[in-house]
């Protein structure tokens, strides 16, 4: 078995999603011996998450979560680009601190990002209208060799002098925490509820799934998993089957789980969301993960399929996402723009029927049921 | 603490200079036309608060929003995540990098392969906006002459070669964010970034200046 997250690492980049899913996809299942000492330049695979409930009488009508859930490790072969990839999360940066004129910053900035620098910020433009100097704040690779940049970007710029600046290793704390502060509690709709572990629901009897809001995607306020939700509340009616291709956070499998579903189960490629997603399962009185779960016996078996991910690997994934529904088995993709819709829809009217498309703030949820 | 410090400068700094800099600019006119400016700060003359109009218009339902930050990012079409320096440098800002990440690589999903630049403008309220950059007119030039990197000795060592059609393409593409109207002038600023890099254009769309005496 391979650790599922190395310690200290807090979130997988995006772009391994893609990757992953991908391979999981198309990979054989039998494991190969690694030869690497990372475990990501090893396999990773799928994360199975299953859930699901039993009443209990005790709690006055309300559902009580218990998890037969399964967390399953398996090998596939990731490649050695999304190893590479992997590390990025933990390996350290260098923050520059750059003392420039005010007038001078726009033309610097964009040198520095020419010689080297990842990213620009301009600080403090409000509390700097009255000065002549301002910070501008940039991002490098740990290595980098930041005092040639700064000078290379100051020559480029015009400057006649060199700026000042101080460099300081970054570390990943400093700023998760400060993201994790700004997270709230969010309404989706009357009586279903997105709380961060550590609030306070503002309504305790509405549908409340509390999460704990780190560095996977759902936390309940993009306007997608909005729209995966409300899709939940009017097809889930009680007993189905769910499987979340792409879980983030879980959310969507716990919030169809309180909603009455029989069994939810999540995959990821991305081991952060796995541990994220299990964590969560907790807060919401699910049991640990336990067990193993044939994820391909369950091909076409499910009666909800919802994919909140992204325009590309929807279309690349079709088959798969698809072939998990059962006949009649509604199928939900989201995670893209309204303007990308008719490629979707496209794509996917081949397998559905009854399509129909939702949308808030540009963002748009598809879905139909799949052709018997 | 931040808030009084800009106070005090401002009423230190701002009325002398702002006086000296009207008689300078408005040479000639009418002494009595200065005169208001001293009393456009008096409380006691409410009707000439009127008179600001630097200030940015208020937004509809509540107080206007105040920016706290500009972030500049070069990265790949698609392929935003957390890791630095999405992280680090949008986190600073208290930025929800997840909605970030999922909105950037949703609206560059059809440019995969590119860096798409983008700027993002941070709120005091920790909402955010952005635009997306073209390209990198380098970038755009490595790739259409097939090259890595471009010249150390840009004047003395050439490294490529580009066609004028190619330039026509990419001056093109880079329109939108250049400081210009025309795509003859857009293929000139293109041209001249080819040269600045030991890439020549063929053929060539830039004149070499040559002395003339009168």
């Amino acid at each position: 078995m391979l650790p599922l997250v190395r310690p200290g690492r807090a979130a997988a980049p995006l772009r391994r999603l893609c990757r992953r899913i991908l391979l999981l996809s198309s990979s054989p299942q039998t494991p190969s011996p690694s030869s690497s000492s990372s475990p990501y330049s090893t396999k990773i695979s799928p994360l199975l998450l299953l859930l699901s409930p039993r009443p209990s009488p005790a709690s006055g009508g309300a559902w009580r979560w218990r998890g037969v859930s399964s967390c399953a490790v398996r090998a596939v072969d990731v490649g050695g680009e999304a190893a590479s990839t992997s590390s990025d999360l933990s390996s350290p940066y260098l923050s520059v601190r750059i003392r420039c004129r005010k007038e001078d910053a726009e033309v610097l900035s964009e040198g520095l990002l020419c010689f080297g620098a990842t990213s620009v910020t301009v600080d403090d433009i409000a509390a700097a209208g009255n000065l002549d100097e301002i910070t501008i704040t940039s991002i490098y690779a740990h290595g980098e060799d930041v005092d040639s940049s700064v000078s290379n970007a100051a020559s480029s710029a015009g400057l006649e002098y060199k700026p000042v600046y101080e460099t300081s290793v970054g570390k990943q704390c400093d700023w998760v925490t400060v993201v994790q502060e700004t997270y709230e509690s969010t309404k989706v709709i009357n009586g279903l509820w997105v709380i961060p572990k550590w609030r306070t629901p503002p309504d305790p009897q509405a549908i409340n799934i509390i999460i704990n809001p780190g560095l996977a995607f759902g936390t309940g306020e993009h306007p997608t998993t909005k729209l995966c939700l409300l899709l939940l509340r009017e097809t889930v009616k009680g007993g189905e089957r769910l499987l979340d291709y792409g879980t983030g956070t879980g959310v969507l499998g716990i919030a169809a789980l309180k909603m009455g579903a029989a069994l939810s189960t999540g995959i990821d490629i991305d081991p952060q969301a796995v541990t994220s997603a299990c964590e969560n399962m907790m807060l919401n009185e699910e049991n640990k993960p336990t067990g193993g779960l044939e994820l391909k016996s369950s091909k076409g078996s499910y009666d909800i399929v919802a994919a909140n991910i992204l325009l590309n690997p929807l279309l690349e994934l079709v088959e798969d996402i698809i072939g998990y529904a059962k006949p009649g088995g509604i199928v939900a993709v989201s995670g893209i723009l309204t303007e990308q819709v008719p490629k979707v829809e496209e794509a996917y009217s081949r397998y559905l029927e009854n399509i129909s498309v939702s949308e808030i703030d540009g963002w748009a949820c598809l879905q139909g049921s799949r052709k018997a | 603490m931040a808030t009084t410090t800009t106070t005090s400068l401002s009423l230190r700094g701002i009325p002398s200079p702002t006086a000296t800099n009207l008689s300078s600019s408005f040479l000639g006119a009418p002494s009595s036309f200065l005169r208001p400016s001293p009393l456009a700060g008096a409380a006691t003359q409410p009707r000439r608060a009127l008179a600001v109009r630097a200030m940015a218009p208020p937004k509809p339902g509540g107080k206007p929003k105040k920016v706290v930050g500009l972030i500049k990012l070069a990265l790949e079409a698609g392929k935003a995540t957390p890791a630095p320096p999405v992280g680090p440098a949008l986190g600073a800002k208290g930025v929800n990098i997840m909605a970030f990440c999922k909105e950037y690589n949703a609206k560059t999903a059809e440019k995969a392969g590119y860096i798409i630049p983008v700027e993002i403008t941070v709120f005091d309220d920790k909402s955010f906006t952005f635009i997306l950059k073209t390209p990198p007119a380098s970038v755009l030039l490595l790739k259409a002459a097939g090259i890595e990197k471009g010249s150390k000795e840009p004047q003395r060592e050439k490294v490529g070669k580009v066609t004028a059609d190619q330039v026509r393409t990419i001056a093109q593409e880079k329109l939108p964010d250049l400081n210009c109207k025309s795509i003859d002038s857009a293929m000139r600023i293109i041209a001249g970034t080819a040269a600045n890099m030991g890439i020549e254009v063929d053929p060539p769309i830039l004149v070499k200046k040559e002395k003339v005496l009168l």
